[in-house]
């Protein structure tokens, strides 16, 4: 194993299915990160926000119905990094996104780091 | 001579001019005059025509009697005074008479000259002419004038010219009675028989007939004939016609006034037209073209001398008749081509216009055109034309769509798409319009048309495939990353290398089947009694015998909770036959569900019950990834309420899990359940 690419790295998790939820936090984890979340609803995830600032976020774009962009909102707004990871086609992102990388689940850990950090 | 005795004779001017006081003229006494104006008054007072003499220098004027009627109120004072004073108006003789003076001989030609005769002043006609007088040196000394009265023959030419008149006035009025009649007339044939009895009539002839070349034949079309005229079916043209065809069509007309005499005709021919009781006739063919166009003839059962004015007015007959049945043919083929025109679009589903290029006025629609406008036609047909147009399109499309009209009507077709708010029920529709230019000969573009056709189906069913193409990428991509998780929790949770290969081979195909169902699930929902009997379907059969009890009505669940949902009842269904209630002979599992409200929303409440039976061994219990599906998964994902409690008797795990998905629940403007 590599050296940890993510040490010291807090990353918020938003997505809503639990099996690719645990997917992503084994990925970040195995690469040093400290999960925040994951986080299946905006909801949940706007309440982790309160709680901390996380370092960087995945952000899963269909949460159950439900669109993330309120979470891609306060990111922004807090200035912190984040992709959405979504095989979602780029015309359901808002203009106002269109500058945040999307990578493809699943995620290799390198290919979130280089997103997110790089 | 004697003084008084000359010049001799009875009249009038030989009087005065023997008795004239000649001696106070620059002509002197008369006995001193040369012989040379003797001789010449001596022959002008014998003339009968009217004559003067203008002698000298000075032009002392002498005159006869027939002169001096003319002269009227200028006699007799003009005798013996010179010319210019004594006739005030031969001013603009002058140099006429000087070029006299010079030795020229004019002719003035008809002049109309004032008289005085018995006391009236009247204007008559008159040929004047003028020539030199030389004396005996050969000297000219003189003027010798004559007059020639022509008034009668004026007059007679005046009203030959009226004759002519009055008969082009008659021809006139003939040729407007035509035209007026074949206006009302529709039908060729109608046109060519009214022509034809209408010039019989006026000329009196026996017959007229009016017929048609075509490929070089002459066809009879219609015939006009008196009582006593031979039938026409007897007067054939084209091969039997009354003189060679070429004659015929080489001239403006062929006149014949008696066909006894005329040199052209052979005597075969002369044969058929004594038999059909023509002795004279009058043939016009008009040629479009060398090989068609139309004959007009007028034919005399006797002799007749044709005046050139008839031929005229046959011609001009031939020429109206022709472009009148032409004019007809024509409206009748527009006519036709105007119908069909009209069957095509009134059949089309497409809405199909022609508008005025200009005003953009609408010219023409067809019935789906205006159906779509309902009862807001009126208001639209009345109102400006361009704004009746745009404001059926959407605003953002109407600035596009005035630059595409701004080039059609320079000629340019365009094809686009936009919207439309259809007036008569106020829905979006997609068009796709063929706007395109309709030009005149002349390559102006006074209509443009258009032809608009409904792609608001098409425009769908794009989206949706558009959108299915994504939902499958997204679906794959979701999957893979399922996979790769349940590989990963297997590998984690797995004591050995063959433990994997069966759990992963049973979670995989567990999920493949879920996929199957999903894939059917448009024509097929899936419900829960589905979800549970395809994961013990799965089971070996025998297990199953006697010991299971599956209870519950049909309740639809959502596609997104299909996938978590069968993984789970996958793991419970696995562990029950191998270390639960299937595992053992004893042991019995009951699956029951029902709907129940909580917290104002549907929730499906699932209960799984296993009960080992009494003294069974239990195996070590290995359920942890079941377990963490059951009490961590379907909360997290599905927003689920779940309890999963394993003891000596057996497992009892139920779950309330929410029919209604988080957005919906969101859209009902109520807080989502809190999650424990």
């Amino acid at each position: 194993m590599n050296a940890p690419q993510l040490a010291h790295k807090r990353v918020l998790v938003v997505e809503d299915d639990y099996l690719v939820a645990m997917d992503i936090v084994r990925t970040l984890e195995r690469a040093g990160a400290e999960v925040i979340g994951p986080a299946p609803a905006v909801e949940a995830a706007l309440d982790a926000l309160e709680q901390a600032v996380p370092d960087g976020a995945i952000l899963d774009i269909n949460l159950g119905g439900e669109m993330a962009f309120p979470v891609a909102d306060a990111l922004m707004a807090l200035g912190v990094p984040f992709i959405f990871a979504t095989g979602y086609d780029a015309q359901v992102i808002p203009l106002r996104f269109t500058h945040v990388k999307r990578c493809e689940k699943p995620m290799a850990s390198e290919q979130i780091c280089a997103a997110l950090f790089g | 001579m004697d003084t008084a005795a000359w010049p001799h004779g009875r009249g009038e001017m030989a009087d005065r001019i023997r008795t004239f006081d000649w001696a106070s003229t620059p002509l002197g006494p008369i006995l001193s005059w040369p012989q040379s104006l003797k001789t010449a008054v001596e022959v002008m007072l014998a003339s009968g025509l009217p004559a003067s003499i203008q002698w000298g220098r000075e032009a002392i004027l002498l005159y006869n009697d027939a002169n001096a009627r003319l002269l009227g109120g200028l006699h007799p004072v003009a005798l013996g005074r010179p010319v210019f004073d004594a006739l005030p108006t031969r001013h603009s003789w002058e140099p006429a008479l000087r070029r006299v003076m010079t030795g020229e001989s004019i002719a003035f030609g008809e002049q109309r000259v004032l008289t005085n005769e018995d006391g009236g002043e009247r204007e008559i006609w008159a040929d004047q002419a003028a020539s030199p007088i030389r004396d005996e040196t050969g000297t000219i000394v003189g003027i010798w004038e004559v007059s020639i009265g022509i008034t009668a023959y004026a007059q007679r030419q005046q009203k030959a010219a009226e004759d002519a008149l009055g008969e082009s006035e008659a021809r006139e009025a003939f040729l407007l009675r035509l035209s007026d009649a074949l206006r009302v007339l529709a039908e060729p044939v109608a046109m060519q028989t009214t022509a034809c009895r209408m010039v019989g009539e006026h000329l009196r002839v026996n017959r007229c007939s009016y017929g048609e070349i075509s490929g070089g034949e002459v066809v009879p079309r219609s015939t006009w004939g008196r009582d006593d005229a031979a039938p026409t079916e007897r007067f054939a043209l084209g091969e039997c016609s009354p003189v060679p065809m070429e004659d015929f069509l080489a001239g403006p007309a062929i006149v014949v006034a008696d066909i006894e005499s005329n040199p052209r005709l052979s005597e075969s021919r002369r044969e058929r037209l004594r038999a059909a009781r023509i002795a004279a006739f009058i043939g016009v063919a008009l040629l479009e073209e060398a090989r068609s166009g139309a004959v007009f003839w007028v034919q005399s059962a006797v002799p007749r001398a044709w005046a050139a004015s008839e031929v005229e007015l046959i011609r001009n007959v031939a020429e109206r008749t022709c472009a009148a049945v032409e004019r007809a043919r024509a409206g009748a083929a527009l006519r036709n081509s105007e119908q069909r025109f009209r069957q095509f679009a009134e059949a089309s589903s497409d809405v199909i216009w022609i508008r005025d290029a200009k005003s953009l006025q609408l010219e023409y629609w067809n019935p789906v055109f205006r159906s779509g406008f309902g009862d807001k036609w009126d208001a639209m047909i009345a109102g400006d034309p361009l704004k009746g147009w745009l404001e059926i399109i959407v605003p953002e499309d109407r600035e596009r769509t005035l630059g595409v009209i701004a080039r059609v009507v320079s000629g340019e077709p365009m094809t686009f798409e936009y919207r439309i708010k259809r007036p008569c029920d106020g829905e979006i529709l997609w068009t796709r319009s063929t706007v395109f230019p309709l030009l005149d000969e002349a390559g102006r573009v006074p209509r443009i048309g258009g032809i608009c056709h409904d792609i608001t189906a098409e425009k769908a069913m794009a989206e949706r495939m558009e959108s299915l193409v994504a939902e499958l990428q997204h679906r794959t991509r979701n999957l893979m990353a399922v996979v790769q998780s349940i590989i990963a929790q297997t590998l984690a949770t797995s004591e050995d290398q063959d433990a994997f290969r069966t759990r992963i081979d049973e979670r995989l195909i567990a999920l493949s089947r879920v996929q199957s169902l999903l894939s059917r699930s448009e024509q097929q929902p899936i419900t829960i009694g589905a979800l549970v009997q395809l994961e013990l379907d799965a089971l070996d059969r025998n297990v199953l015998r006697n010991r299971v009890e599956v209870s519950g009505p049909d309740v639809r669940v959502r596609n997104s909770t299909v996938q978590i949902l069968t993984l789970a009842l996958h793991e419970l269904a696995t562990n029950a036959r191998k270390y639960g209630a299937l595992a053992t002979s004893q042991g019995r599992l009951r699956i029951r569900w029902h709907v129940e409200s909580i917290e104002g929303f549907p929730s499906l409440l699932l209960s799984w019950i296993e009960e080992r039976g009494v003294g069974v061994a239990v195996k070590p219990d290995r359920r942890g990834y079941g377990r963490e599906l059951i009490e961590r998964a379907l909360p997290y994902t599905l927003n689920a309420e779940t309890r999963y409690e394993l003891d000596e008797a057996g497992l009892r795990c139920t779950i309330a899990l929410p029919l209604a998905g988080r957005d919906q629940r969101n859209e009902a403007h109520e807080r989502p359940p809190t999650r424990p």
